[in-house]
Parts: C-alpha cells; sequence; structure tokens
C-alpha cells in the first residue's frame, strides 16, 4: 500500500494507489466465481480473457502544470486519472460506479491513509462517457470511463 | 483534400475543414459568427477540427483511424452560443476509436489532441483581447 505519493515515482504512485484502495473496499460481484489469479481491480486493460466485472485505472496525463516558484524545484501537476468499470449490464455498471465515487470521496480526509494524507489533493469528477461494447453473440460490456483529477505537488 | 491510404490497402479522400467550410456550415444553421472573442473561439474550434483530422489520418502520434474514411470527414464544428463551439464527430463508432473496447486499444484522436494543442488553442482564443 502506497503511503506517500513519491517526487520520482509519482505517476506510479496515484494509480497504485488507487488500485489498492479500490480492490481492498469495493465489493467484487463475483468474488465466489473468480479464479485466484485474476484480478478485479487491474492497472491496464486486459490482454488475455477476463470474466467480468473488473475495473482499471490507468493515467490519463496531465493538463496542468507550475513550478513552485522561480528558484524552486517544486512542482505542481493536476493528474488525471481513467477509472473504467467493465460490466455485464447497466445496472452493474451503475452500482460499481457509485461505489467508487462514493470510496475516493469517502479516504479524502481519513487521517494517515487517506488520499490527502498521501499527497492527492483536491479531488474532482472530471466526467464519464459510456461505451457499449458487442463482444459477439449475446455478451455486451457495458463500460464507463470515468475520469477523476487530483493536484499533486512534489519536489518539496 | 488529401488523399490517405485505408486499412484495406485503397486510396481515400479526406477533406481538412478550413474556417470558409466551417463559416459555412454555421451559417447554413441560420448562425453567424461575430468579431472578437466569437471569432476567436471560432478559430480555435477550427484548429482542433483540423489537428482531430489530422490525428485520425495518422499524422500525428496516434494510430491512423481510416478505412473509408467516414470518421475522418465526419469531424465537424458547431456553434452553440456566443464563442461556445463544439468539436464533434456523428459516426457511431468515434466512441469505440476514442476510449477502446474489449477488443480494440484506445485511439485517443480527441483528447490527445487538446492535450497536445492546449496552449495553441488558448494563444488562438486569447489573440487580440
Amino acid at each position: 500500500m502506497v503511503s506517500s505519493i513519491g517526487t520520482t515515482t509519482f505517476i506510479a504512485d496515484s494509480i497504485i494507489y488507487i488500485r489498492d484502495d479500490l480492490k481492498n473496499n469495493i465489493t467484487d460481484p463475483i468474488s465466489g466465481k473468480r479464479d485466484s489469479k485474476e484480478q478485479f481491480v487491474m492497472t491496464s486493460y486486459p490482454k488475455r480473457s477476463v470474466k467480468y466485472p473488473i475495473i482499471t485505472i490507468r493515467s490519463d496525463g496531465t493538463n496542468f502544470y507550475a513550478k513552485g516558484g522561480m528558484q524552486s524545484e517544486v512542482s505542481h501537476y493536476i493528474l488525471r486519472i481513467e477509472i473504467r468499470i467493465w460490466a455485464r449490464n447497466e445496472v452493474e455498471r451503475d452500482e460499481l460506479t457509485q461505489e467508487v465515487l462514493d470510496r475516493l470521496r469517502d479516504i479524502q480526509h481519513t487521517a494517515t491513509t487517506g488520499s490527502i494524507a498521501v499527497g492527492l489533493h483536491d479531488l474532482r469528477v472530471v466526467g464519464w462517457a459510456d461505451i457499449d461494447d458487442e463482444k459477439g453473440g449475446d455478451e455486451v460490456i457495458k463500460s464507463r470511463v470515468l475520469i477523476v483529477s487530483y493536484r499533486v505537488i512534489v519536489g518539496q | 483534400m488529401v488523399s490517405v491510404i485505408g486499412t484495406t490497402g485503397r486510396l481515400v479522400n479526406v477533406n481538412i475543414i478550413g474556417m470558409a467550410e466551417m463559416i459555412a456550415t454555421i451559417r447554413a444553421r441560420n448562425l453567424d459568427i461575430i468579431e472578437n472573442s466569437d471569432l476567436n473561439a471560432a478559430k480555435g474550434a477550427n484548429l482542433v477540427a483540423q489537428e482531430v483530422q489530422e490525428s485520425i489520418i495518422g499524422n500525428r502520434g496516434e494510430p491512423r483511424s481510416v478505412d473509408t474514411g467516414r470518421f475522418a470527414n465526419s469531424i465537424g464544428v458547431e456553434k452553440l452560443a456566443n464563442a461556445e463551439y463544439l468539436v464533434f464527430s456523428n459516426v457511431e463508432h468515434s466512441k469505440f476509436l476514442e476510449f477502446g473496447t474489449s477488443r480494440i486499444m484506445a485511439r485517443r484522436h480527441f483528447r490527445n489532441t487538446i492535450q497536445r494543442n492546449q496552449d495553441k488553442i488558448v494563444g488562438e482564443i486569447t489573440i487580440g483581447l
């Protein structure tokens, strides 16, 4: 579990922090049927066949950078993070989205292990888009691309 | 108009939107572009639309997304209000290409265009203000 966002690893640390928190706190709807080698929450889109639902978390870049001052090495970023919920139906997609949003909101001010305590400030939900993906036959993957952003200050 | 080789190997024509075409489309909807901030915003929107098309035909970092040319030729600009414009695609598969699916990787034509050209877009919008 990431305890603090590192200056030289802030991108990876941010993703891993969110992954670990969601993995430990979001209920897997098929936990009894999922193989022990399969993950419910991942940090990349799956390359192999998976059992849905899953959640993927990736960096979505940054659209803001500022220096801490003219003589300073402190850097201020707004990191965008993509949290994609891949579900089997719309109800499941909505429920998982709600759980993710509630969890991110709840952990902001938790002492020591909360998102602000580790260095992820000013949570914002930038927006989301729904993608309905017909895999063939009767299987349709209902995914939601949720973008959130955090302010990160590094180099202190 | 540019000719691009599509994924099936045949030549496809793509019409890169210029300011004249964009203004004609806006006027066809009984709207017009006013001076100053509205004109600057229109120029910014036109820049974004052109850059998205360049991304789709493979002239930027993203993989080329050209088969019949429908997607590249579907990029348009719509005026929503004074100094407010929307750059869009109206083909159904644009969402799948932009965000990816369980079978294809995301191409990010729109999002990467915005991130790559933020300073230029702000420059177009604020010039002369």
